[in-house]
């Protein structure tokens, strides 16, 4: 599905990553995990098509197109999705309106034939019982005054009515107690499936007891330095980033 | 020896108001000769120039001109047509229709006496030029008398027409309207600027006094909305008795020079004012606004609340004073400018004042002049919202708030559909 190659990139003049290798296929559940500051948010970042960051070599390719030529709108019209670590509030825009619009926006481009009110309603209900969201919340503004889990929630939400090919957790778990914890990671279950694929960047080992990857990723210094079965978060954990850094 | 030959430059303009029969013509031409033409020293005026209005060689505006009206408003109102500044009953509907209010040509009844205890007296002239070119030689207006306790059955439409003449000449048109509403009265005003064909070089100079009294409540919606229109000075002075009403919101579209001066003082215990305001600029638009609002009494409340998207090579200017006497106590008084900027070129001023001697009050002010929240347009975008909807959707939400103070339904919601065709030019 995606095959990045030595892939360098910086922010404002800061080389942050540092020739990075990975292929994800469909079907496939990546973890992604490091120290601060090792690449992991930049990565997940740029393939989402965040403009702050500039790369400086090396390809990413998506379907066979090359995914870096693409506008951030325009992936996600061709499946890529980013759940944010720190999601967005926006006054005065509705959580309903926007989410049709994007929604409709990608079938238009898609060619597929667009979603109307009633539909849309029906498929919003479906999917909010997913992550057990407050119907509530469905018609305030975009995040506005929404608590931490209500927002990281929301980011699963919208991943499920998008129904992205590649689904991208930038530290969904970060700030989440247990029980929201369990919401999320079920919210992904529910959603995996044999044509599309997560990239699950994280902390800590906790939210893989929940989401259960196929590959574990350590990065470090920009560069993905480990890679291994699902057993190689666990014992991370108990031995600490230094343990693959020696 | 060094010979010098001063030429008043104000002697085009003056040629145009001599001989005025209005009230206080003589005097008000007499202030136009003395007063200077406001420059970048006058702190009144330091953001808009006006120096150039006065190079023009401007000719009376006739209104026995031949216009297509556009669409009327999609809610009922009745219409009152002013074609460059003169009434016009056959474009207009039956004004008598609502009991106990008066709508009609000022200039009908200058002879007044009501009229005469209020007209000059709401809006003295001080030291504004342009308010004693106005009452020097107005063109016509629209008084407005509601008698106790009457109401509008509809929003008053007053559609304000510029056309070119025949001959092509810049025109000077005065309006100069009279709202007086009694005890309990309540009227709602639109008050909309076109301009059919290019006026560009015409100059519309207008003055409205109004008093709301006891327990009135006056309701105006100003809309400008004059492409290739002439340059537009407006003064709106409103004084209000106790427990009165005055909601003014004043959204400016288009204009190459528009300048909006509210002028309001709170008169009786309990008056409010409410001030909203959206302008929505680009080319080399100019949009200054303007207000002064004087707790005059206690216990009276203010909500001032501007905002403006800057385009272009456009120019967003706001002024906002709140004075509060000394023994005005509790009063409330609250202030807000946001503006955004787009482009390199865009310019926003903004200079909100508060000036407090009362010591038990509530007052806040503050403007901010910032770009899109770019942070928010990504996030849209990486949901698959287009960046050009992602902005639309994000300058819409940043007018949702204005919208929301404006109380009569159906304009509010023609009033934002107005906004979102502008903020898609933008």
């Amino acid at each position: 599905m995606i095959q990045i190659k030595d892939l360098h990139a910086r922010i404002e003049g800061k080389e942050i990553l540092k020739g990075l290798n990975l292929e994800v296929k469909a079907g496939e559940v990546h973890a992604i995990m490091g120290p601060n500051g090792s690449g992991k948010s930049t990565l997940a970042n740029i393939l989402a098509g965040r403009s702050e960051y500039e790369v400086t070599s090396g390809s990413v390719t998506y379907f066979g197109e090359d995914l870096l030529e693409l506008a951030p709108e325009e992936r996600a019209w061709k499946g890529i999705f980013l759940a944010f670590q720190y999601p967005v509030e926006i006054p005065g825009v509705s959580n309903m309106n926007f989410l049709r619009t994007a929604l409709n926006e990608g079938k238009k481009a898609r060619g597929e034939a667009e979603l109307g009110g009633k539909d849309f309603l029906a498929l919003v209900r479906e999917r909010a019982k997913l992550v057990e969201m407050d119907p509530a919340l469905m018609n305030r503004n975009l995040n506005v005054g929404f608590s931490g889990g209500e927002k990281k929630r929301n980011e699963i939400f919208q991943m499920a009515i998008l129904e992205p090919k590649l689904g991208i957790l930038d530290e969904t778990d970060s700030g989440l107690d247990i029980d929201a914890l369990r919401v999320v990671a079920s919210g992904v279950n529910t959603l995996r499936s044999k044509d599309n694929a997560f990239i699950v960047v994280t902390h800590y080992q906790r939210l893989l007891d929940y989401i259960v990857p196929d590959v574990v990723h350590v990065m470090a210094d920009g560069k993905i330095i480990k890679s291994g079965p699902k057993e190689l978060a666990l014992e991370l954990e108990e031995k600490g980033y230094d343990w693959v850094k020696a | 020896m060094i010979t010098e030959t001063i030429t008043d430059p104000k002697a085009s303009v003056m040629a145009l108001l001599q001989d005025g029969t209005w009230p206080l013509a003589a005097e008000a031409l007499a202030r136009t000769q003395e007063l200077p033409i406001p420059d970048r020293r006058t702190e009144m005026w330091k953001y808009t120039r006006v120096t150039k209005l006065f190079t023009e060689t401007y000719g009376k505006p006739l209104g026995n001109v031949n216009v297509e009206l556009p669409a009327r408003m999609p809610f009922p109102t009745t219409r009152v047509v002013f074609v460059n500044g003169h009434f016009r009953p056959d474009l207009s509907d039956d004004l008598k229709a609502d009991k106990g209010v008066v709508i009609d040509s000022i200039s009908k009844h200058l002879g007044h006496g009501p009229l005469r205890s209020h007209y000059g007296q709401i809006a003295p002239i001080g030291d504004r030029l342009f308010t004693a070119m106005n009452m020097a030689a107005p063109t016509d207006g629209l008084i407005i008398l509601a008698t106790k306790g009457s109401k509008t059955s509809k929003p008053i439409h007053v559609l304000r027409v510029t056309v070119p003449m025949d001959n092509g000449q810049a025109m000077l048109i005065q309006p100069r309207d009279l709202f007086m509403l009694h005890e309990g009265a309540e009227v709602e005003v639109i008050d909309e600027h076109i301009s059919i064909g290019n006026t560009t070089t015409s100059l519309v100079n207008g003055v409205r006094e109004s008093a709301v009294g006891e327990g009135a409540s006056l309701t105006l919606h100003l809309l400008q909305n004059e492409a290739d229109g002439p340059a537009d000075i407006g003064l709106d002075s409103v004084k209000i008795a106790a427990k009165g009403h005055f909601s003014v919101d004043t959204t400016t579209l288009y204009g190459s020079l528009v300048r909006n001066e509210l002028n309001v003082a709170l008169d009786g215990a309990e008056a409010h004012a409410e001030l909203n305001g959206v302008y929505l600029l680009n080319g080399a638009a100019h949009c200054d606004n303007h207000s002064y609002i004087g707790h005059n009494v206690p216990d009276c409340t203010s909500d001032e609340l501007y905002k403006g998207v800057v385009a272009g090579k456009a120019t967003g200017v706001f002024n906002g004073k709140v004075y509060v006497k000394q023994d005005a106590q509790r009063t409330r008084a609250y202030q807000r400018n946001a503006n955004i900027l787009q482009g390199d070129d865009a310019r926003v001023f903004s200079k909100p004042e508060l000036e407090i001697y009362a010591d038990d009050v509530k007052c806040s002010h503050g403007c901010t002049i910032g770009r899109m929240d770019e942070e928010a347009i990504f996030y849209l975008r990486s949901r698959g919202v287009s960046e050009e909807e992602a902005r639309r959707m994000m300058s819409h939400a940043f007018m949702v708030d204005v919208l929301e103070r404006v109380a009569n339904p159906e304009w509010r919601k023609h009033l934002g559909e107005m906004i979102d065709t502008k903020l898609e030019a933008l």
